[in-house]
């Protein structure tokens, strides 16, 4: 459950960089796509402003700084009298009409506006009745043009129209005669604007300061309030249909019903600064891009926005909501993997820690070898038994360091590294060699590490069994040889027994057996102890052993019974029969001889009976009986003699 | 069954008249903006109190006004007393129930004939004259016994043409395009500051009115529209166009006494002499 909730929160902070990253990167798309249609939407207002630029200048060069215009506003300048301004506004109308009517207004332009020096209004061609109202500290163009009398351009509120003005200070023979102003309405921007961005609904969204606030009161009906911001107005679609098409379609509306629900557009607002706003709705994406505009005193005076379908908002939504779904997907799979390789590797350091704790604890020496024998691994106990350092042995071929080939064995007959090369486990016992240049016997196990066929390795476990051998060998003597006399036993001598019988077939040549038995030895144990017994049957032995041939075998069958068992007596049973009676008799005499038995000698005899075997059907307990009997038969007479039978 | 098909007709255009906003004709115009910005705070008051849309619908003549008010297009009308009276002679349910003062607070205006104080008056046969239209009160008919009171000439015998609008009367005197032309005294002296000059008036006659279809509207509806205008306040009236925005009163219909005699006698020409 542990590693479980581990896995999970790894992946679900995991999940999330990446949820982070992807909307980031969703986010950047986006707003680059936006920046584009904000950009479309500034360039577009750009060039609609300045559109009329240099046609203006050439109008006012040409066509308002002509003498009879100039005249006029002499004469304006000269007089007090009412009447005669009077007449002399009418014959500026008069004058200048032909020029409104056919030049400015085919160019959309509206509003051509005469000011005093003093920035009262003189004449407005675009509405004569309305003259006389001082503009000096609600209209800074007209402020800036009288007073610092420099052409000023820019966006601005009015007393009948906000838009964009261009205002030139009016100066003849030096004399400050006015200014005069010609202007893109509001109107005209809106049909400008529409001529460009044919794809989209548009509106300009003006600042109530610079509108309602501003404006004639019989100007204030041309606005109506925008349901964006309470700060702000629009066109009333009611008076001039330029925007009605934009502001009565069901895109704006839709648009602003949810820019009103879902964001906190009055304080975006606010700021003042160009933004586009995404939107997806019901897999469709929309788009509204607020351009902010500010007039001449450097004030947000208003926003130039559309309203469009933007659908590669969807497609980039689509996109990485896919991302995000695959991700999870992948990061799901990923938790599922590192889960199992989690588990698994936790399984993996368990077993390798059982394996090391197996490996490091065992008395066994564990080598691991890579394809070509060289050690890779090496035990605790490895080193101990063959005294080498960890340093001493990594990376040396073990062919060569610690295998002793008694036959000159090559690397390709090593049955080690055969076991490897053919991928078959070899068992058995190889002689290794210490630091120090001792051999020892090993008893090993090689196995190859096979993996897709081929071989990657392979272990070498041994065990030193040197003591093992020793105790083998021990083990055997003590089950053929007598322990008190070192000569071979009852089973040894049967066996031999059974094999020269078995061999005398072949052979043809007689063997035989002679039965020894001491005489009055149960009175020397009876008297003097068993210890005596003891020393005396060891010294028998050994002038036994010593008169015999090394083809003969003699053992102690039996308490003070030893048996001989000589070949090679030739093939003539008689003569035969003589050579086994002269070893006999060699033997009394080794007998006769006295021992020394710890503090005391003493002479001892012994009645031996014997026969011979060769080609026939006696068997073993037949042989032995034969010379037992004629061992009794001697005992019985006199002892110390010979019988053979 | 005539019982049954004369009220299915009755109640289909009952329930037709009344499946469309209110309908409004202002004057007829040809810069559709100035109009349409002197009326819209009216109206839109009017909609206001009334909870009811009113539309308006646009003509560049009186006939064509009145043709459509006859045609129960329109609902409510701003009526100078000419074209009220013209209405009335072939369609007796129009019915002028406001009529808006002047600047003056009078309930009724003067027709004035105008001048650019610029100008010195050429010699009678080739001054020109600008006239409004032949259904206006200070069209053909006031402007012709102005040129008679002033220069003792009969106008019929001058150069004279409609130009549609008492502004453009005004404009295109003072752009010189006329000499002298016939309009609405008050408008006249808007643009006394252009020059403008009246140098001859009429005696008072009746005010421009708010005209009802009593075909289209019921009883209620007109006495809702009557007393809603007549109680408007002043600081509410006060925003409206330069021509209504100076009180109103219930139109009396014995000032229309005198005029609709007079313009028995005439026989307004429809189009100008040249």
């Amino acid at each position: 459950m542990r590693k479980f909730l581990i896995t999970a929160c790894a992946i679900l902070f995991s999940y999330t960089l990446f949820f982070i990253y992807v909307h980031s990167k969703m986010v950047e798309e986006r707003d680059v796509l936006l920046q584009n249609e904000n950009r479309i939407l500034e360039t577009s207002y750009k060039a609609v402003t300045q559109m009329f630029t240099i046609s203006i200048e050439n109008y006012f060069r040409y066509a308002i700084m002509q003498p009879s215009v100039l005249q006029i506003l002499h004469a304006v300048n000269d007089t007090n009298d009412t009447r005669e301004k009077a007449i002399l506004r009418g014959s500026l109308y008069r004058l200048l009409y032909p020029f409104y009517n056919e030049e400015l207004k085919k160019l959309g332009i509206k509003q051509f506006h005469f000011h005093t020096p003093q920035g009262e209004s003189f004449l407005r061609f675009h509405s004569p009745s309305e003259n006389g109202d001082n503009l000096m500290n609600v209209r800074p163009s007209i402020q800036k043009a009288n007073i610092e009398k420099q052409f000023v351009a820019g966006f601005e509120g009015g007393r009948v129209y906000p838009g964009f003005r261009y205002v030139f200070p009016i100066i003849d023979n030096k004399e400050h005669l006015g200014s005069v102003e010609v202007s893109i309405a509001y109107e005209n921007i809106e049909f400008e604007l529409a001529k460009l961005l044919t794809w989209s609904d548009h509106i300009l969204l003006f600042k109530k300061s610079i509108t309602t606030d501003l404006v004639f009161d019989s100007h204030k009906h041309h606005f109506m309030p925008s349901v964006l911001s309470d700060d702000f107005v629009i066109e009333n679609q009611k008076i001039s249909n330029v925007t009605a098409h934009s502001i009565e379609s069901e895109l704006t509306k839709k648009i602003n019903a949810i820019l009103k629900k879902r964001y906190n557009i009055e304080a975006k607002l606010q700021e003042g600064k160009n933004f586009s706003i995404p939107l997806v709705e019901n897999n469709q994406g929309y788009v509204a891009n607020f351009h902010a505009i500010y007039d001449l005193s450097n004030t947000l005076a208003a926003y130039a926005v559309t309203y469009s379908h933007l659908d590669d908002l969807v497609t980039i939504e689509h996109k990485y909501i896919t991302s995000l779904l695959f991700g999870f997907l992948t990061f799901v799979l990923l938790g599922i993997v590192l889960y199992l390789l989690v588990e698994q590797s936790q399984k993996t350091l368990r077993e390798k820690i059982q394996f090391e704790t197996i490996v490091e604890k065992t008395i066994n020496g564990v080598i691991l070898l890579n394809t070509k024998g060289d050690i890779t691994f090496i035990n605790a106990s490895a080193t101990a038994i063959l005294g080498y350092s960890l340093e001493e042995v990594l990376g040396k071929d073990a062919h060569t360091l610690i295998h002793v080939h008694q036959l000159n064995t090559t690397k390709e007959d090593c049955p080690i590294l055969n076991s490897m090369r053919y991928q078959r486990t070899y068992i058995g016992e190889e002689i290794f060699r210490k630091k120090n240049g001792e051999h020892f016997i090993v008893h090993l196990n090689a196995t190859p590490f096979v993996q897709d066929h081929h071989n990657i390795g392979s272990v070498v476990i041994f065990r030193d069994i040197t003591q093992d051998k020793e105790a083998q060998k021990m083990i055997e003597h003590l089950a053929y040889y007598d322990s008190l006399t070192e000569l071979p036993n009852r089973k040894l001598l049967l066996d031999r027994l059974n094999y020269t019988v078995a061999n005398a077939k072949r052979s043809q040549e007689f063997c035989g057996i002679l039965f020894i038995d001491l005489d009055n030895f149960k009175v020397l144990n009876d008297t003097k102890g068993h210890e005596y017994g003891d020393i005396l049957l060891k010294q028998v032995a050994k002038r036994l052993t010593s008169v015999l041939r090394l083809c003969d075998t003699v053992s102690r069958f039996g308490g003070d019974e030893f048996v001989v068992l000589v070949t090679k007596l030739g093939e003539d049973e008689k003569e035969a029969k003589e050579k086994i009676a002269q070893i006999g008799y060699k033997l009394l005499l080794s007998i006769v001889e006295p021992f020394h038995l710890i503090n005391f000698d003493y002479t001892c005899t012994a009645s031996i009976g014997g026969t011979v075997f060769k080609d026939d059907d006696k068997t073993i307990n037949d042989i032995l009986r034969d010379a037992d009997m004629a061992m009794y038969e001697v005992k019985k007479e006199h002892k110390n003699e010979i019988k053979i039978v | 069954m005539r019982r049954c098909t004369c009220l299915f007709i009755a109640l289909f255009i009952s329930f037709s008249l009344h499946a469309r906003p209110l309908v409004f004709a202002p004057l007829p115009f040809f810069n559709s903006n100035q109009i349409l910005e002197d009326f819209f705070p009216m109206v839109n008051y009017l909609e206001e109190a009334l909870d009811e849309n009113i539309a308006f619908h646009y003509e560049k003549k009186y006939d064509d006004i009145i043709a459509a008010f006859k045609a129960n297009k329109i609902d409510i009308a701003y009526f100078g007393p000419l074209p009220f009276l013209t209405l009335q002679k072939s369609f007796p349910y129009a019915l002028p129930i406001i009529t808006f003062h002047e600047s003056d607070g009078e309930r009724g205006y003067r027709c004035a004939l105008v001048k650019f104080a610029g100008d010195t008056l050429s010699p009678k046969a080739t001054l020109k004259v600008a006239l409004t239209q032949p259904l206006s009160t200070c069209g053909y008919t006031k402007t012709k016994v102005l040129v008679n009171d002033y220069l003792h000439t009969n106008l019929d015998t001058m150069l004279y043409r409609y130009v549609g609008t008492h502004d453009e009367v005004a404009l295109s005197i003072i752009r010189g395009d006329f000499q002298m032309g016939g309009m609405k005294e008050s408008i006249a002296k808007e643009y006394a500051s252009l020059g403008l000059e009246v140098i001859q008036t009429t005696s008072l006659i009746p005010g421009f009115s708010l005209v009802v279809n009593t075909q289209t509207l019921s009883l209620e509806q007109i006495e809702k529209i009557k007393s809603i205008l007549l109680a408007a306040p002043k600081e509410v009236y006060q925003t409206w166009g330069k021509d209504i925005r100076y009180g109103m009163s219930e139109t009396d219909m014995e000032m229309f006494k005198h005029l609709k005699s007079e313009i028995e006698t005439f026989n307004v020409p429809q189009s100008g002499s040249f």
